[in-house]
């Protein structure tokens, strides 16, 4: 039997509004989940990262950093019912942020770097390549940035779940520099996101990765799904999705409590955590 | 509005543009103002696909694009392609797309064009997997992918310098001997090698051999929608055009106390504001149906009560969208919000709030919700022939919310014309019936109003309505501006339309030598707040849900109630993928608990040829009939179900059935394998009350115009039409030209609904060629010097006397237009049937039950249909295609989701889960010939049909699998899950 780790997965949204009013700087999750349309006053396109961390931290003004633009925008043009609120957008297309590369035995991915990319690269590992392919259809693919998903952090990403399995590190550039944060941090809280740009996201090269989960159609996004990664030196992370607001790392022994939908119950959600722990950790072990 | 205007520059296949925009503007609207139509709207956050183009070679969807995040790179539109092909010549990927058929509406081809462009510059041989990953984020809700993957192999071919095969049919060999007499078909025949895309026909021997007429011509509307020229409602631009916004209910059920637009109108920008306190109060029923609209007449434009969340308050039209959504936030609403209900099972509960305070229909009691009870449409008495069964059986089914999905939501736009008369250029299925149902709340005259509809972008029965058509006249009469209506995603999930949920219960009737006595069938239908096609579809339900099998007594009993969910209507199917689904479950059932093998002892029920269908004069949409003479009864006159199920059982490999090493594969003990089959029955029009009219007129050089009142929404109905007249004239298609629905300039016509256009408009079509076709043979003879004109022939543009000597066409009307006795040749010509001929069709599903999750996976779809003869094979095919993936998400992933305040929970593609390029099933699709010779050249109706057997399949399927009935339907992982846990 599995459970969530230590942090509370059950955070309730509200927190995340909440503290959008306080600041003046606007994460695209803010944005995203305020689910407010937005007027856009702006539009920069800094030549790095330096530049559009500064443009992110002016004071007074309300500002988004934007990857591709596949869920910020839509927040933003969003024409349901919602109140109109200017601000201004840092496209980070030209700030250099792009590529992927292998440094010794990790690989470092820039943040803006298109799922698509990911999907296509030969130094990402397999399991998450085919992540990284569920995560957006064809046309949204090609724009999603890998730093803008971290960001966007969908609650039911499996490709985040996979950053979680490979216990991913992520650069971020803020006021005092840069530092690194693993991507468990940031799920956590993502206000750790508020006044930075995501620069990188790096992960040991190799290992094998495996997946299982339940859908309604293919290629849906899982009701359940539970990511296993067992490094080159043999040590297994299981994460899964479905069972708490966020992905969340697997520990074993401690009860579970999903919030359930129309897809699932808490109850069934329960179930499928069992059973495809069970069989990831089965294929990790073979 | 935004006073913080950017310039950009784009260069746009090829060329560079400077365009001043908003910052906040998307790439798909700045587009769309450069009047490159080909880019179209499916929804604002990008999953749709409709607005993909190429951004530096990458497919991308324009409409979660900022046009800013386009500054400085290259744009390839579907106009590339125009511009990269030889003169009067298509792009390799253009030609591909129209050989194969792989398109419909057409609404998305341009998209799925340049995604093939892109890829195949990276990868001139891709695989199929790669191809349906690229398709991935191009939702299409009409082809199923099937054709459109074939298009790109063959473009594939094509770059490469391959020349690949024409696309033809596949004209396979009768398994049976053709009368209809059941064979067993051997495990080792040879598998069927052409794609899946070739429809594979089995062709009758009763039927002749034609020219044009069965024949895979590509479609008449091909052209354009490859080259993606302004075809559609919404690609239209007009001086001063206004956009109009709804402001929708948030609650279920409430009054609307007050509403205060002062604010609202006091905004610069604004035009008009409408609403309850100052629009005319008149009833109306919105489905389109013939007139006299059935009752009841429960809807006015804006209403004081809101009966649905996403019910219409308030409208504002405003010089733009961004002004008007501003104004939408400033009319002050003050509601008393009401209890609701939304289980149809619960409406007729005297605790359960009235949805309508008054009374609209005869015989309605809205205090208990009840809008209509058809209590005792019967054959015989049932509950004598019930007592009298040795076996009787009960079974009660529920079936669920779903939408008809358009990609191309719901648009209108109005004008008023230099003679003052409002146009109104709308995507819809009924242009006639808008027009004779719009005119009175627009307070014009039916001669006042004109309806005009271009390609539109799928409509599957969500668009046999008046849905939004009064709203922009209304707006264009107070304005005297053009006004543009369009919904969007989450509108037209919570205000169009869906179909009916119901709770059905058979009680059947079987004697000792497994023949049914008694088929008794009551329905309690789901008409959520308004009765929009409520009594019709529940009629449907019982006309097919009684008709497939013969019983000496039957009976159907239908309670219509009011409920508050989104408002159910017209869907592709009218009630049969319903009855259907609880029928065939029912029949598969009872045959288990006799210990009989279900195809068996359907088969010795159902109806065959000489049959008479008794139910269908008691259930019309003009009322019931209760006393027929035997006599009177219409029959059934073509089946080839014996031919479909033995192609089925092939293409499916049936045997497998009772192979357990097939079954319970050993290398993955969670997984259970099953078939499944469904009979399925449709009907073809509706008899003495579906009408079209068609008029015909010759040309100087020999060519027709060919005006008709049907709607083409995509479904290639004016290609197939055109063919019919092609074939009666002796023309090539090219010498035919169709103008179809526009009340101004075509004769009536029903539109498109009832399986009707091809049997119905089609021989009006073929009556009005026939008229013509005897004025050129009486022209032709006297030019030729011929006494008996029945004896000229037409053929090869030409007319023929029996001694071979001919005159062209073109020389027939350059005599009658300019030389001799001067007329104009014309033929005029409608069609009422009094034959409802039933199509019939074998449907098998195999799928996999992962035993420890529930979840089902659909591993290969079958359907052979007996559609008379397949005017056009190949629409016909991807007719049977896309309404089996249609019926797919019915049975097995979409649905309604509601929260406790009864608002939908999941109003956009993919938490509603539509079925995509990369996760499809096999399909494989049979059209087995029968000639039915009250149709246009043997046909009758295909487009209905595939909606029908499916979710019976796949239960039987998953019977078959686990031993597990379901009664409900989606088979979701949960459901089936609940299923397997309690077996």
């Amino acid at each position: 039997m599995y459970a969530i780790a230590a942090h509370d997965a059950r955070r309730p949204r509200e927190s995340v509004q909440a503290r959008f009013a306080t600041g003046t700087v606007a994460s695209l999750l803010q944005v995203r989940k305020n689910g407010q349309m937005v007027l856009v006053s702006a539009y920069h396109r800094p030549p790095s990262a330096a530049d559009a961390l500064a443009l992110l931290l002016r004071p007074g003004v309300r500002s988004a950093l934007l990857g591709g633009g596949t869920t910020l925008n839509p927040a933003l043009t969003d024409t349901q019912n919602q109140t109109r609120q200017p601000v201004e957008v840092i496209d980070l297309q030209q700030a250099g942020l792009s590529g992927i590369r292998r440094e010794g035995a990790a690989v470092i991915i820039g943040a803006t770097t298109t799922l698509q990319d990911v999907f296509t690269s030969t130094d990402v590992t397999e399991g998450l390549r085919e992540l990284a392919r569920r995560e957006q259809p064809s046309t949204l693919r090609t724009l999603a940035t890998i730093g803008g998903t971290i960001a966007a952090a969908h609650p039911e990403s499996e490709f985040i779940a996979g950053l979680l399995a490979l216990e991913a590190t992520l650069v971020l550039l803020d006021a005092s520099g840069t530092r690194s944060v693993p991507i468990a941090e940031v799920l956590t809280n993502p206000s750790a996101l508020l006044a930075s740009v995501i620069i990188s996201v790096s992960f040991p090269h190799g290992g094998k990765m495996i997946s299982a989960r339940t859908t309604r159609t293919p290629m849906d996004r899982a009701i359940v799904c539970v990511v296993g990664y067992r490094t080159e030196t043999g040590g297994v992370t299981l994460t899964a999705t479905g069972i708490a607001p966020t992905a969340t790392t697997l520990i074993a022994g401690a009860p579970v409590s999903p919030p359930g939908d129309f897809r699932g119950s808490s109850r069934y959600r329960t179930a499928l955590l069992r059973t495809h722990a069970a069989r990831v950790a089965e294929q990790l072990a073979n | 509005m935004n006073k913080n205007t950017i310039t950009i520059n784009l260069t746009i296949d090829g060329t560079p543009h400077e365009i001043s925009c908003d910052p906040g503007d998307t790439l798909l609207r700045v587009l769309r103002a450069q009047g490159i139509w080909s880019v179209r709207f499916g929804s604002h956050t990008g999953e749709t696909g409709a607005a993909a183009i190429l951004l530096d070679d990458r497919l991308v969807s324009s409409d979660v694009l900022l046009a800013a995040q386009a500054d400085g790179h290259a744009i390839t539109t579907t106009n590339w392609f125009n511009l990269n092909s030889g003169q009067d010549q298509l792009h390799p990927i253009q030609a591909a797309f129209v050989a194969t058929g792989a398109m419909q509406s057409g609404y998305s081809v341009g998209a799925m064009m340049l995604g093939a462009k892109a890829m195949l510059a990276a990868n001139p041989s891709p695989t199929e997997a790669d191809i349906r990953d690229m398709l991935s984020g191009i939702l299409d809700r009409e082809t199923a992918f099937v054709k459109p993957v074939e298009a790109v192999k063959r473009a594939a071919a094509m770059l490469r310098g391959e020349t690949p095969e024409p696309f033809r049919p596949e004209m396979l060999s009768l398994l049976t001997d053709g009368r209809n007499n059941p064979v067993d078909v051997p495990a080792d025949l040879a598998p069927i090698t052409a794609s899946p895309a070739v429809p594979r026909v089995i062709p009758s021997r009763e039927v002749p051999e034609m020219s044009v007429v069965g024949k895979p011509e590509i479609k008449v509307d091909a052209i354009k929608l490859v080259k993606g020229y302004a075809a559609f409602a919404d690609d239209i631009e007009m001086r001063g055009m206004l956009t109009a916004k709804v402001l929708r209910s948030p609650h279920a059920h409430a009054n609307i106390l007050d509403i205060n637009d002062t604010e609202a109108r006091a905004l610069p920008g604004v035009h008009a504001v409408l609403h309850y306190k100052n629009t005319a109060r008149i009833k109306y029923a919105s489905g389109g149906q013939s007139w006299p609209n059935p009752y009841p007449w429960d809807q006015v434009s804006f209403d004081n009560v809101v009966r649905h969340v996403g019910d219409r308050v308030a409208v504002v039209a405003a010089d733009t969208e961004e002004i008007a959504i501003t104004a939408l936030k400033l009319i002050k609403v003050t509601y008393e919000v009401l209890g609701f209900n939304l289980d149809e099972r619960l409406a007729e509960d005297p605790a359960t709030p009235a949805v309508h305070a008054e009374g609209d229909s005869p015989g309605q009691e809205p205090e208990h919700n009840l809008v209509h009870h058809l209590a005792g449409a019967t054959v015989h008495d049932i509950d004598a022939a019930l007592a009298a069964s040795p076996h009787v059986f009960e079974q009660t089914f529920r079936v669920h919310q779903v939408q008809q999905c358009p990609i191309e939501p719901h648009i209108s736009v109005a004008w008023l014309d230099e003679d003052e008369r409002v146009v109104i250029r709308t995507s819809t299925q009924v242009p006639f019936h808008v027009r004779r149902m719009v005119a009175p709340l627009l307070g014009k005259a039916v001669r006042d109003v004109r309806i005009i509809k271009p390609r539109i972008g799928g409509g599957f029965g969500a668009k046999q309505e008046m849905l939004i058509e009064d709203i922009v006249g209304l707006l264009t009469l107070a304005t005297k501006r053009p006004v543009r209506l369009e919904l969007d995603r989450e509108e037209e999930f919570a205000s169009s339309r869906t179909r009916h949920p119901q709770t059905i219960t058979y009680r059947t009737g079987v004697d000792d030598q497994g023949m049914l006595t008694a088929q008794e069938m009551r329905i309690i239908g789901n008409t959520g707040p308004y009765g929009t096609h409520g009594f019709t579809v529940q009629m449907v339900s019982g006309l097919r849900g009684l008709s497939s099998y013969n019983a000496p007594a039957k009976s159907f009993d239908c309670r219509v109630v009011y409920t508050n969910i989104p408002v159910p209507g017209a869907y592709r199917g009218y009630g049969a993928p319903q009855a259907e689904f609880a029928l065939e479950s029912h029949m598969e059932d009872v045959a288990g608990a006799l210990g009989l093998d279900a195809m068996d002892f359907k088969r010795k029920n159902w109806v065959k040829i000489g049959d008479p269908m008794d139910i269908a004069p008691r259930l019309g949409e003009r009322g019931v009939v209760q006393e027929i003479a035997d006599e009177d009864l219409p029959r059934i006159m073509t089946s080839g179900i014996e031919e479909c199920i033995a192609q089925g059982k092939r293409a499916i490999g049936w045997h497998r059935r009772y192979d357990p090493t097939w079954t319970h594969p050993a290398d993955r003990p969670n997984i259970r394998r099953g078939l499944g089959f469904a009979f399925c029955m449709h009907g073809t029009a509706i008899p003495f009350l579906d009408m079209g009219g068609c008029s015909i007129k010759i040309n100087d050089d020999g060519s027709f115009n060919v005006a008709a009142g049907a709607a083409d929404l995509g479904t290639g109905a004016d290609t197939v039409l055109a063919q019919i007249a092609a074939e009666v004239l002796g023309v090539p298609m090219s010498d035919i030209v169709m103008y179809s629905g526009d009340t101004d300039h075509t004769p009536f016509d029903v539109g498109a609904y009832a399986s009707s256009t091809t049997y119905i408009s089609g021989m009006a079509v073929k009556k009005a060629a026939d008229e013509i076709r005897w004025k050129i043979k009486k022209r032709a003879a006297k030019m030729l010097g011929v006494d008996q004109p029945c004896s000229i022939e037409l053929h090869d543009r030409r007319a023929w006397s029996p001694d071979g000597r001919s005159v062209s066409l073109e020389d027939v009307a350059l005599d009658t237009l300019h030389t001799t006795d001067q007329e104009q040749l014309m033929g005029t010509a409608s069609h009422v049937s009094t034959e409802c001929p039933p199509p019939f069709a074998a449907q098998f599903a195999e799928i996999e039950v992962d035993v420890d999750t529930g979840q089902l996976t659909v591993i290969k779809l079958v359907m052979a249909v007996d559609c008379g003869v397949a005017i056009n094979p190949v629409t016909a095919s991807g007719q049977v295609e896309g309404g089996m993936i249609q019926a797919l998400g019915y049975a097995h992933c979409e649905e309604f989701a509601f929260d406790d305040t009864g608002r939908m929970v999941n109003a956009a593609f993919g938490p509603y889960k539509i079925y995509r390029a990369d996760e499809m099933p096999e399909i494989e699709v049979f059209l087995v010939q029968t000639m039915e010779d009250s149709g246009p050249f043997g046909a009758k109706a295909v487009a209905e049909i595939p909606k029908d057997g499916v979710a019976p399949a796949l239960r039987a399927a998953i019977k078959h699998a686990t031993g597990v009935a379901i009664n409900e339907i989606p088979f979701t992982p949960e459901r089936v899950w609940n299923a397997l846990q309690a077996h």
